[in-house]
């Protein structure tokens, strides 16, 4: 497995190296920096040697290796790197250089709970914040783990009580004065639109994220607007008192194309009942995240026209139709591509910003507070100089950037949301629930 | 010469770039003086403990950044024996640290270790073993024996959970000393333990101990136990998860009734937010799927789709695993994905090895229904950027035109834009295609005939040329000047690459069997002095013997028929060899299943049993993938020149070049009438080559 993780900056400096196996020789660093991360070659993120593989990502200005003998998990060494990123990020603002630097001793102590002889042990940032004992310089201020940490860096000898119970990610013990859970739904849409008009793609990776504030052991159960959900119960009724089906609950949820859960959803139970129950770890996490691309609503219209009309001159026409509902409001960006060799370029728009940024090859509009059923237009007289190359201009696609409160694309509805204590019958919880539309990769080819 | 500089440049630079830190270094060492050494020293033995732990943080710190601090070897010591878990953990690590280069002094630590793992807080008790396991001495076996056996059966999971794996580092230390002495059945009766952390652990330990020595079969998983392994699976967390489905696929069972109740139970698995929990459970049912009728195939297909979608929108490095592995799922069920392509269509920020392998799978999952909208998702990709993305998009074009005959029209289309626009790289690749295409479609050269005298003036690369001249040869009735085209190109015959030489040999052949109005004779007359007198080629000199002797011989006609021949269909195949695709099924989620190579043949770890060798030449007809390999094994080669071995016994891999498609081709339409069916390899190609040259000769 895991022979061991390495941290460089760019300029290929190691700054962390822990070795967990006794196979690797201590040039190991060299032969990193130079036929791995100096490789301009090497186009995968994973390369072998003889008989080491180097799997690396890349955060900020730091690359993280890994390095494993023979033929390991690949999908695992890439997870693992994954996490190790979002555990250290739990912890800081920033992870890059600087706060690897000023943390030596952490990141080493972070690694040794992760990882045992290269086996990886736990990832889950709250049961690793609790047997840790070295305090992070630098830290997020707002992070609940700090917080949680200076209640429970002084028992610490309880910590590892509950790192190996069934229920992992929850210590026990727990206490808050109001009990909150919040869930916030978030929904990327991704677009994909030929130049002719056609959706080519059009799916929702949609997210819940989950803040759970609660005391105790609480179990949750929470149920969405899920078609086959409603066909399963639809059914039960249907036995139970024998009317006649009532078709228009069962086209009301929408259809999930796939759905992944946090490891503290009981599974089984998922695929017998379609039922969503577990005990919530404490603070911040990705409960669910889902798939859908049926019946996806897309929140824009956009026609673009570019002619070319010479040589030296492209024009752009594009417009846009906002299709949700009146009410609600949004701040839509566009990054719009233009040939390299523009000379001139002034777009006009009838509401909003817009410029040519020549840095960046890209024509830039930007509306906020763009209502529901609206329509604009942006309109552009590009000039071209002549360049002695006439290389070909790929025309890179449209793309699009926005945020919609209160809005999901896919049509997602949190149906309920049961918090019960079995110790306590008269447990109290405050319930929040908040949507949003953002812009995954939507892009727009012409 | 320039390029030889500006590599010797390269390699001063490279060179330098490993220089640079050890520079550093070493005025480093210089500058951390004596009285820094001291300061930590005092440090380390005051009397608080704050001012003992951050002396410790910065001994730490020191260590990492490549000081040696192994002086204060012994005042860091003086602070194990302290009850602050953090100060433990600190001077642990900087035993780990040592203990590789310093051994003996980490004996001195023992006793500490031994009092620790009878401390009453369970983490110390882990800690202790834990990190006893890591120093890398014969003797410590010694002490680590008896507090290991009693941590192997503690009360604490954790501490059993932590001993777990250092059954297994005590193994790797004396493999002997470990079997003989029960650690091993020890570590074995921990499969059954109530804490799944802890089974997860002693499976990962034991299933590691059998790669050890697999034929003293330390761990063969028998189905009582399975029982076991799937109460654990739904409890632990991930990383054991992973580790149980990995335990469950080495499971191999002919019972229908078992396998159906391990695959039904790992079938929640799919919805795990870790995509290595979901590709282990893929693996595993993958395992077991051919032993089950149709009907539950195809539920568990349906099943394992969508979670394999779900995959590509995680970050690019673990798609890019995923897409690996969905290419080889896809060549053992083609029709798993009912919903079609457009998922695998490409993004325009993916990276470039991301967009490879899904233009892999959208030709792989061309089909009558999808045809359409592939060729115009297609037809985007040619206008792209990068160079090698396009290039291999011209080929899936071609791909998808022998795949699906109906659109052979609209592809030809595409690919005569792009002669219109005549930009060299496209042209030539394009050329390249054409040919294969023609092959099997001849009758579109008519769509072809306007261009081609542009075209060839754009065609710089052997490969591009070699089909040009076959083109012509071919269809040297059709195309009008194509007396005038070939003569062009044989006028600079002596220039040319082997394989154009070849091509243009039989081209010129071919012209004048078919035309015989004499015209060409001046041509083919100076193509065979070239071939027979200034050419040093072994293969050109002897086929251009034999063509002279067809062309002399009284039947004209017959020489005509036998090189002018009819010629079979060009088989479309790019799936790997049966054997070697199921080899590679039970190798998911691993290296091997991204390389799409079985792992002994990449890396060489010795035991190639009779099986092994078998795969191996299954595995080198395929074609295809050593292409794709060459990165990896010009990264070997590098390796290999620079010296620098660490630790493997890296077996070369093979890296044979693989003869170009067109050369074997033009061969092979010589002797179509007498040697008969389509090669569907090159490999196979070579022999029948060989076997037909000798019949001919004997004519």
């Amino acid at each position: 497995m895991i022979s061991g993780v390495f941290f460089f900056n760019l300029k290929g400096d190691n700054l962390i190296c822990r070795t967990f196996r006794h196979d690797l020789k201590s040039s190991i660093t060299d032969v990193i920096r130079v036929h791995v991360l100096s490789n301009p070659e090497l186009r995968t993120p994973i390369a072998t040697f003889g008989s080491t593989s180097y799997t690396y990502v890349r955060n900020e200005d730091l690359y993280i290796v890994t390095v494993a003998k023979g033929n390991p998990n690949i999908i695992l060494l890439l997870e693992f790197l994954e996490r190790l990123v979002e555990v250290l990020s739990r912890y800081f603002e920033k992870v890059n250089e600087s706060t690897i630097k000023e943390n030596f001793a952490f990141i080493y102590e972070l690694l040794d709970e992760m990882i045992d002889f290269g086996i990886v042990q736990m990832t889950e940032p709250h049961a690793i914040s609790r047997a840790l004992t070295i305090n992070p310089v630098k830290k997020k201020e707002s992070s609940i783990l700090s917080m949680k940490r200076s209640t429970s860096s002084q028992n610490v000898t309880s910590h590892s009580i509950d790192h190996s119970k069934s229920v992992p990610w929850r210590r026990a013990g727990i206490r808050y004065r109001r009990n909150t859970i919040y869930l916030d739904i978030v929904e990327r849409l991704n677009l994909l639109i030929s130049s002719t008009g056609n959706v080519l793609r059009s799916d929702i990776s949609g997210s819940v994220h989950m803040r759970a504030l609660l005391s105790g052991m609480p179990e949750c159960q929470f149920g969405i607007s899920d078609k086959l959900d409603f066909k399963l119960k639809h059914n039960e009724n249907r036995q139970k008192s024998s009317r006649s089906g009532n078709d228009s609950t069962a086209s009301e949820g929408i259809t999930l194309e796939d759905c992944q859960f946090h490891q503290c959803v009981k599974l089984p139970e998922f695929e017998n009942e379609r039922k969503i129950s577990f005990i919530p770890p404490d603070g911040e996490v990705e409960l669910m995240s889902y798939r859908s691309h049926e019946n996806v609503h897309i929140p824009f219209r956009i026609h673009p026209i570019v002619e070319q009309l010479s040589k030296q001159k492209l024009i752009y026409r594009i417009s846009i139709r906002s299709s949700y509902p009146h009410k609600l409001s949004t701040s839509l960006s566009l990054r719009i591509p233009v040939p390299d060799n523009v000379a001139k370029a002034s777009p006009r728009v009838n509401r909003g910003k817009s410029g040519y940024k020549p840095s960046e090859n890209i024509i830039s509009w930007n509306i906020p507070n763009y209502l529901g059923d609206m329509d604009l237009i942006l309109y552009a007289e590009v000039e071209l100089s002549n360049t002695t190359n006439q290389q070909h201009w790929s025309r890179p696609p449209i793309s699009l950037d926005f945020n919609i409160q209160m809005f999901a694309s896919s049509g997602l509805k949190v149906k309920y949301l049961h918090v019960q204590e079995p110790s306590n019958s008269k447990y109290k919880s405050i319930k929040w629930v908040r949507y949003s539309t953002r812009a995954g990769t939507c892009e727009i080819r012409f | 010469m320039i390029p030889s500089t500006w590599q010797v440049l390269l390699f001063l630079f490279k060179r330098w770039i490993v220089m640079v830190p050890k520079i550093f270094q070493s005025s480093r060492q210089k500058a951390f003086k004596k009285s820094e050494t001291s300061e930590l020293q005092k440090g380390l033995v005051s009397q608080y403990a704050n001012e003992r732990i951050d002396a410790v943080k910065r001994t730490i710190a020191a260590m990492t950044v490549g000081k040696d601090v192994s002086s204060l070897f012994p005042d860091v010591l003086k602070n194990l024996a302290t009850r602050d878990v953090t100060l433990k953990k600190l001077v642990y690590l900087y035993l780990i640290n040592y203990a590789k280069t310093h051994p003996d002094l980490c004996i001195l630590a023992v006793n500490t270790f031994v009092k620790d793992s009878e401390e009453y807080n369970p983490t110390v008790r882990a800690l202790a073993i834990r990190t006893m396991g890591c120093i890398r001495v014969t003797k410590i076996i010694d002490y680590l024996a008896y507090p290991l056996r009693k941590a192997l059966k503690d009360d604490h999971p954790y501490v059993r959970k932590t001993a777990a794996v250092c059954v297994v580092k005590m193994f790797e230390l004396d493999p002997q000393y470990c079997s003989s002495n029960g650690f091993i059945s020890q570590l074995q009766a921990l499969v059954t333990d109530p804490n799944p952390v802890v089974v997860a652990n002693a499976v990962r330990s034991l299933a590691e101990i059998h790669d050890f020595e697999p034929e003293k079969g330390y761990f063969n998983l028998v189905y009582t136990m399975t029982d076991r392994l799937m109460v654990a699976l739904s409890e632990c967390n991930e990383w054991g998860r992973i580790a149980i489905l990995s335990a469950l696929s080495r499971f191999r069972t002919s019972d229908v009734k078992e396998a159906e109740f391990i695959c039904e139970r790992v079938i929640p698995q799919f919805q795990h937010a870790n995509s290595g929990v979901v590709l282990a459970a893929v693996k595993v049912i993958m395992t077991h799927i051919s032993l089950f009728s149709e009907d539950f195939k195809n539920f568990l297909y349906k099943k394992m789709a969508p979670p394999l979608l779900t995959l590509l929108s995680a970050d690019p490095e673990i798609q890019y695993v995923a897409l690996r592995n969905i290419n080889l799922i896809l060549q053992k069920q083609p029709n798993i994905f009912e919903k079609g392509t457009r998922v695998f269509f490409c993004k325009y920020n993916d990276p470039l090895y991301i967009k490879l392998e899904k233009l892999k799978i959208i030709t792989m999952l061309a089909c009558e229904e999808n045809i359409n909208e592939t060729l115009s998702e297609l037809r985007t990709y040619v206008s792209e950027v990068d160079l090698e993305f396009v290039k291999q998009t011209i080929k899936s074009l071609g791909d998808v035109a022998l795949k699906v005959p109906s659109i052979i029209n609209d592809c030809i289309a595409v690919f005569l834009e792009i002669f219109e626009v005549n930009i060299s790289y496209m042209v030539q690749e394009v050329t390249v295609v054409m040919e294969t295409l023609l092959r099997q479609y001849p009758k579109k050269i008519r769509l072809l005939l306007p261009y081609l005298e542009k075209v060839l003036e754009e065609l710089g690369d052997p490969r591009a040329r070699a089909s040009m001249a076959w083109i012509l040869g071919e269809f040297c009735d059709s195309v009008r000047d194509s007396t005038k085209l070939l003569s062009e190109m044989v006028s600079t015959i002596g220039q040319e690459d082997l394989q154009v030489q070849l091509a243009l040999l039989t081209a010129t052949v071919k012209l004048n069997l078919t035309l015989r109005n004499g015209e060409p004779e001046a041509l083919l007359r100076k193509v065979f002095s070239y071939s027979t007198n200034v050419s040093s080629n072994q293969d050109l000199r002897d086929r251009a013997f034999m063509y002279q002797r067809l062309m002399t011989s009284e039947n004209i006609d017959k020489a005509a028929s036998i090189v002018c021949s009819q010629k079979p269909t060009v088989e479309h195949n790019t799936n790997l060899p049966k054997l070697l695709l199921d080899g590679l099924l039970s190798e998911m989620t691993t290296l091997a299943s991204v390389y799409h190579r079985l792992p002994e043949s990449f890396i060489g770890q010795g035991k190639f049993g009779a099986d092994a060798i078998q795969q191996r030449a299954v595995e080198e007809l395929n074609v295809e993938e050593e292409n794709a390999q060459t990165s990896i094994e010009k990264g070997a080669n590098v390796e290999n020149l620079l010296d620098l071995d660490f630790g493997g016994q890296g077996t070369p891999t093979s890296s044979e070049a693989a003869p170009s498609p067109s050369l074997s081709n033009n061969v092979l339409d010589l002797f179509m009438s007498v040697d008969s069916p389509a090669p569907s390899n090159q490999l196979s190609a070579a022999g029948h080559t060989r076997s037909a040259t000798e019949d001919l000769l004997g004519l």
